[in-house]
């Protein structure tokens, strides 16, 4: 089934693609890999040499402080969790110069508190490629994933997947592309010829 | 751990055998870090099996800190043949996969700068402490089929769990760690993760740890059999091994995983493969 998104997005969003790569024929050493990283500028730290420093730093609105290089580089795969049955995205983060970025400059990089981050995101080895990586917590998504998963009416296409990219779209730094979602529709409401009917969904 | 022993010895006997389990190793800058005129000499340390490196070799760091470039870059460690240890894993399971008990004191290589492309970064002490409380709590998660028995631990008893381990405090780590086992050895799977010897590879399967009766628990061997059926089919003669020993096949599996495990509540098996 996996396969079948990658090849899905390879077709309907080209920019936006993902790709089943096999390391080697055992069982579980594949994943779904995102073809394109997606770029996060870092926020520049301010170290003024003292308080009078602050109020013109304020007023400079168009430079920016920091190096000219700041931005990190997220790529993606999701892979099988044995541990929890569960598939989880994965990914590495790295500064511009290719070195990794530690837990905490991670949780930075998102608008919340970097301290409630922690057992949300966290660091571990990539399962398949045997590298550093950092994961999505799974325990949030997998009782939201048993209740879906009692509903007979969710077909067994994509619709899982889609909506479990939903589920945790808030900590992906790359948004889903919204023609997913009119190929979700039409899934979920194969009666549909256009499935663009928004009340259906509203149904589910 | 022959089951002989297991019927003069307690369960707490065992417990703290594995506890205690040390690995002689002497350790050696490498000559890509040394900036001085001469090489330091080498740095003798007893490893404990069930801990992580960067808790232990804090001292390692501090004896080559006149001989080196920077005090504060990362330090890691590589085996005699070159190889990166990955510090996630615990020591002796390292020990068992890449060193030899007949080539002791086991050498190492420690680098303090080029952290290298397979090793997870380490930039404090809290990295350890994340890293092993996830693989208690997945470990718990097959246990017991929920995270709840994990997640109920109190902020003291999972510290408790932590610093015990840090501290290298048995009764400390086992107050908090005896509340992760159910009262009537249930479990949903047995934690087990199995490697063979010279690799990173893992095997890490669902595995229901009762016979059909739902009480008796399976045998290491039945369960080796039934997850590596080419290596542990009848007759075949793979060995497997815990903390460097080899149970007895006949040994239950949830006995083993309840007593043998690492700290982190996961059952590490090492394959040997015979010639």
């Amino acid at each position: 089934m996996a396969k079948a998104f990658a090849e899905m997005t390879q077709s309907i969003t080209k920019d936006d693609s993902w790709t089943w790569k096999q390391v080697s024929p055992a069982v579980r050493s594949g994943c779904l890999v995102r073809d394109t990283s997606c770029f996060v500028i870092s926020k520049p730290v301010i170290h003024p040499q003292n308080p009078s420093d602050l109020d013109t730093m304020e007023e400079d609105h168009g430079s920016f402080r920091g190096p000219l290089n700041a931005f990190h580089t997220y790529s993606y795969s999701i892979a099988h969790n044995p541990g929890y049955q569960l598939p989880v995205m994965y990914f590495t983060a790295s500064h511009s110069d290719g070195s990794l970025l530690h837990e905490e400059e991670i949780w930075k990089d998102f608008a919340a508190q970097p301290s409630n981050m922690e057992n949300i995101i966290s660091q571990c080895e990539h399962p398949v490629f045997m590298r550093p990586s950092n994961f999505v917590h799974p325990c949030n998504t997998s009782a939201m994933l048993k209740i879906l998963s009692r509903n007979d009416a969710i077909p067994s296409g994509f619709a899982p997947i889609l909506l479990w990219l939903s589920m945790i779209s808030p900590v992906l730094h790359f948004t889903l592309p919204p023609i997913w979602y009119r190929h979700l529709s039409s899934e979920l409401n194969p009666s549909l010829d256009d499935g663009t009917d928004s009340e259906s969904i509203g149904e589910m | 751990l022959a089951s002989k022993r297991r019927m003069i010895a307690t369960d707490e006997d065992i417990r703290k055998e594995v506890w205690r389990g040390v690995i002689p190793a002497v350790v050696t800058l490498s000559a890509n870090d040394v900036t001085t005129l001469q090489a330091p000499s080498s740095y003798y340390i007893l490893l404990p099996r069930v801990s992580y490196l960067p808790i232990v070799t804090q001292s390692v760091r501090k004896f080559f800190s006149g001989s080196i470039a920077s005090v504060n870059s990362e330090m890691w460690f590589g085996d005699s043949k070159g190889r990166p240890l990955k510090w996630h894993l615990p020591i002796g399971l390292l020990f068992d996969l890449f060193g030899s008990p007949s080539d002791l004191p086991w050498r190492l290589t420690v680098h303090f700068h080029g952290l290298h492309e397979t090793i997870l970064p380490c930039p404090s002490i809290d990295t350890v402490k994340r890293s092993f409380l996830h693989l208690a709590k997945e470990a718990n998660y097959l246990r017991h089929g929920d995270s709840a028995k994990f997640t109920s631990l109190s902020v003291a008893e999972t510290d408790d769990l932590w610093d015990g381990l840090k501290n290298n405090s048995y009764q400390q780590f086992w107050k908090s760690n005896e509340k992760l086992l159910s009262d009537k050895h249930w479990m949903k799977n047995v934690p087990i993760r199995i490697y063979s010897q010279n690799s990173y590879q893992y095997q890490q399967e669902l595995i229901q740890p009762f016979e059909d009766d739902k009480t008796t628990s399976k045998t290491l061997g039945k369960v080796l059999a039934e997850v590596m059926p080419h290596e542990f089919k009848d007759g075949s003669e793979g060995k497997a091994m815990v903390h460097g020993t080899f149970p007895s096949m006949s040994t239950p599996i949830v006995w083993l995983n309840e007593n043998c495990s690492h700290p982190d509540n996961f059952l590490y098996i090492v394959i040997i493969k015979n010639e």
